[in-house]
């Protein structure tokens, strides 16, 4: 069975290309735009994995974050954020534990792949 | 004869007993022969009359007395003529002698006595001098000397004219008395001595032919030593004193006692000094005189000193507008000075004191207050008054007040103006300080307007934000480029190029937008139809969202024939900046915007962009003009901080109001002409 991911970021064109990457490494990809509909996909489907933008408008990755481990402490999740001082801003607002990984935008899209794929 | 119930204790009794029988003699009997004496008593006595017998009984009196007196051995009673004839002599007398009675009668008295006294007996009769007392030395029939005291009267009523009676008294009887009383009189004399020469003025004696007996060291160390001396044998003092002391002095030998300010010169020095001159009078002469001269220089100086304190005092208590004050517990004024007076509004002091101090009370319940804590700690200070005036006034005073168990003292002043000045000052006081707090809050803005101004043209910060705002772009660009490289048979590569040049678009808009806030430079001034730029920027921005479409209302048809004087490239910027804010607050809910106008007074124009947006937040909304602040997930950060950069360059403004979840509204105000400058003030943020 086919892995799902949802990825969330405000950058249209970035969650096309995103997705168009993960289908062609065979998952099942949903995007979503901003925070509000972010949240509402979480509560309505399940996802294997969360690719989330740090900064989105409505609620952000961490607060997201929040929500998808309250209802799947299994269910695996990603920050990407154009600031280059994500994991201090994790830290900063206790989150670090919430996420399986984080990335700085622009990121070596082969290096995440193989990580993404290490996800039994 | 028996004589030995008289028993003198000492000379003067002798002497007085015996003048008493004499003088009664003398004035009754003396001059009577004894026939016309007995003659008198048998007529006395036929009358048996009680003054008959009164008489009777006193002369057998005074006969015994007399006749004791007469007989006693150590007095020796002796009646002379004016001219010194012995015309009646005692017994004892003629044994001191040692001749008989009648070989004295009609002889000189002074042929009985020692030549030097009988020089100066002579001379004391001549003027018939009475009252004198002197000792004598009686020459015996063998020429030895017989020393006797001298009580000589000089009786002048008599049928046988004025004669002289002479009381003798031996020395020999008395010495052992007089020895002990010279001795006393010789330590009394000591004592006074010593006095005199402690006594802090000068002191003097002279006896009655004016040489100087006694001068104590002061009066010595003033005029010189004339102890010995008499007064026209003085030398070393002025003229002008001497001629004053022989004036004074002979006034004293008079009887006279002079008390007299005079000023002398002692050792060039001038001074004041009281001349006391004092006769001494013994037996009703003038035996010398006792002067002194006190010193008043310096208690004429203290004296002046002090009535000019007096004087000042006075002055000080009726000029000074300090209330000086005593009054009873019962309010009745026991003093006042003139500042009360006028302080209350009274003409006089007078006025003021009739009137009870009650009724200057405001409150008379104040009265009571004061009294309880005046009674109980017995003095006030600084105690505040709320009194009234005699036209009604009201005074605010300000007393230090003692109370001493009786009475009220002390003073107060009049601090109604003082008051009046504090309220005024505080008046002014608050006024200064709302302007001090707006100065300060100016200062503030200005302020963080520098470091704002400092903080864009940092360099490093410009170059910090590039770089994290390219981050976005380029991570998409590398998506799609991977993509491109990995997609089989060139499947939607059109897609993707798409993609790259939308992000080279976006890159390249941040790029300018910091370039253009980092060169933002003083408006190239142009007339400009605003209607136009406004118009321009609404399509640009539907252009730029047309994903979403976003619902845009132009209604600034009044500025259709307006132009301004502007940078059109700048106001561009800034009106598209504000444009795409509104469209992204929109975007969310499907919102409207509306851009209107209005045009005041021919001086400025006000746009307006108004947003159905979600709001901002209320944390938010100072911050959202300042450079870097963004909520967007994309975004510099700077559209704000650009739009009100140049609106102020334009001399214009912009404000906010926003109330969340309803939307928000930007209002640009700018003038139209260039010199009407509207305000440099930051933006005035306002929550509805």
């Amino acid at each position: 069975m086919k892995k799902r991911i949802l990825i969330s970021d405000d950058d249209v064109e970035f969650c096309e290309e995103m997705r168009e990457v993960f289908k062609a490494n065979g998952y099942t990809v949903d995007n979503e735009s901003d925070g509000l509909s972010c949240e509402r996909a979480v509560r309505k489907n399940s996802y294997d994995i969360f690719i989330l933008d740090y900064k989105m408008p409505g609620l952000n990755g961490i607060e997201i974050s929040r929500i998808i481990k309250a209802k799947d402490p299994e269910a695996k999740v990603f920050i990407i954020s154009g600031k280059h001082n994500i994991k201090e801003m994790l830290e900063a607002e206790n989150a670090l534990h919430l996420v399986d990984g984080f990335l700085n935008k622009p990121f070596d899209v082969d290096g995440f792949i193989e990580q993404i794929k290490k996800i039994k | 004869m028996d004589n030995s119930n008289f028993q003198p204790q000492k000379e003067g009794d002798v002497i007085e007993f015996a003048k008493n029988i004499l003088l009664e003699k003398a004035d009754k009997l003396a001059s009577m022969p004894v026939e016309e004496i007995n003659t008198l008593i048998g007529v006395l006595k036929s009358t048996e009359s009680r003054e008959f017998l009164e008489l009777e009984r006193r002369t057998k009196e005074f006969c015994e007395k007399y006749h004791k007196l007469y007989n006693l051995d150590f007095l020796g009673f002796v009646k002379l003529t004016n001219e010194g004839v012995i015309c009646e002599a005692n017994p004892t007398f003629c044994n001191w002698l040692g001749i008989s009675v009648k070989d004295i009668i009609n002889k000189k008295f002074s042929t009985y006595i020692s030549d030097p006294d009988s020089q100066l007996f002579e001379s004391n009769i001549k003027p018939a001098s009475i009252k004198l007392q002197f000792g004598l030395h009686l020459k015996k029939r063998d020429n030895s000397l017989f020393p006797v005291s001298a009580n000589m009267d000089l009786l002048a009523n008599g049928k046988e004219g004025p004669f002289i009676i002479l009381i003798l008294m031996a020395k020999s009887k008395f010495t052992g008395l007089e020895k002990e009383a010279q001795r006393r009189f010789s330590l009394k004399n000591s004592q006074i001595a010593a006095l005199i020469q402690n006594i802090p003025f000068d002191f003097f004696m002279l006896d009655s032919d004016g040489t100087c007996t006694l001068q104590n060291d002061t009066s010595k160390n003033n005029w010189g030593d004339f102890t010995g001396k008499k007064l026209k044998d003085v030398s070393g003092v002025s003229d002008k004193v001497l001629s004053i002391w022989f004036n004074n002095n002979r006034r004293a030998f008079c009887g006279e006692t002079i008390k007299e300010e005079v000023e002398y010169e002692v050792k060039g020095i001038k001074k004041r000094m009281l001349n006391i001159i004092s006769p001494v009078v013994n037996e009703g002469r003038v035996c010398g005189i006792l002067g002194c001269n006190i010193d008043l220089t310096e208690l004429k100086t203290a004296l002046i000193k002090l009535k000019e304190a007096e004087e000042k005092f006075k002055y000080l208590a009726d000029k000074i507008p300090v209330g000086i004050f005593k009054t009873k517990i019962s309010g009745e004024f026991v003093y006042a000075n003139t500042a009360v007076a006028a302080m209350f509004e009274f003409s006089s002091t007078g006025d003021l004191m009739r009137e009870n101090i009650i009724k200057r009370y405001n409150n008379p319940q104040d009265r009571l207050v004061f009294l309880n804590e005046i009674k109980s700690q017995g003095k006030v200070s600084n105690y505040e008054f709320n009194m009234v005036t005699r036209t009604g006034k009201a005074k605010h005073m300000l007393g230090n007040i003692i109370f001493d168990g009786e009475e009220i003292s002390g003073m107060f002043v009049d601090i109604t103006e003082h008051k009046k000045a504090e309220a005024v000052l505080e008046e002014d006081r608050n006024s200064f300080k709302k302007i001090a707090d707006e100065s300060a809050l100016a200062l503030l803005k200005a302020q963080k307007d520098l470091f704002n101004a400092k903080h864009l043209s940092d360099i490093g910060t410009l170059a910090a934000t590039i770089a994290h705002e390219l981050r976005n772009p380029l991570a998409a660009i590398k998506l799609a480029t991977y993509n491109m490289k990995h997609s089989k048979l060139n499947l939607g590569i059109d897609k993707h190029i798409a993609n790259i040049n939308k992000k080279i678009d976006e890159s390249e808009q941040i790029i300018n937008n910091l370039l253009f806030y980092s060169r933002i430079k003083s408006p190239h001034y142009q007339k400009i139809n605003i209607n136009e730029i406004l118009n321009e920027c609404i399509d640009q921005a539907r252009e730029q969202f047309e994903k979403f479409k976003p619902e845009i209302h132009r209604k600034f048809q009044c500025l259709e024939n307006i132009t301004i004087d502007a940078d059109p490239t700048q106001i561009k910027e800034m009106c598209s900046n504000i444009l795409n804010n509104a469209c992204d607050a929109i975007s969310e809910k499907n919102g409207t915007v509306e851009v209107s106008a209005e045009y005041i007074n021919g001086d400025y124009i006000k746009i307006y962009f108004k947003d159905t947006g979600m709001g901002i937040d209320e944390a938010h909304l100072a911050k959202i003009f300042e450079p870097f602040f963004t909520t967007k997930a994309r975004g510099t950060g700077l559209g704000l901080a650009v739009s009100l950069h140049i609106a102020h360059l334009h001399h214009g403004n912009i404000d906010v109001l926003s109330r969340q979840y309803e939307g928000t509204t930007l209002v640009v105000t700018l003038p139209i002409n260039r010199a009407n400058g509207y305000s440099n003030h930051e933006p005035e943020s306002i929550r509805e």
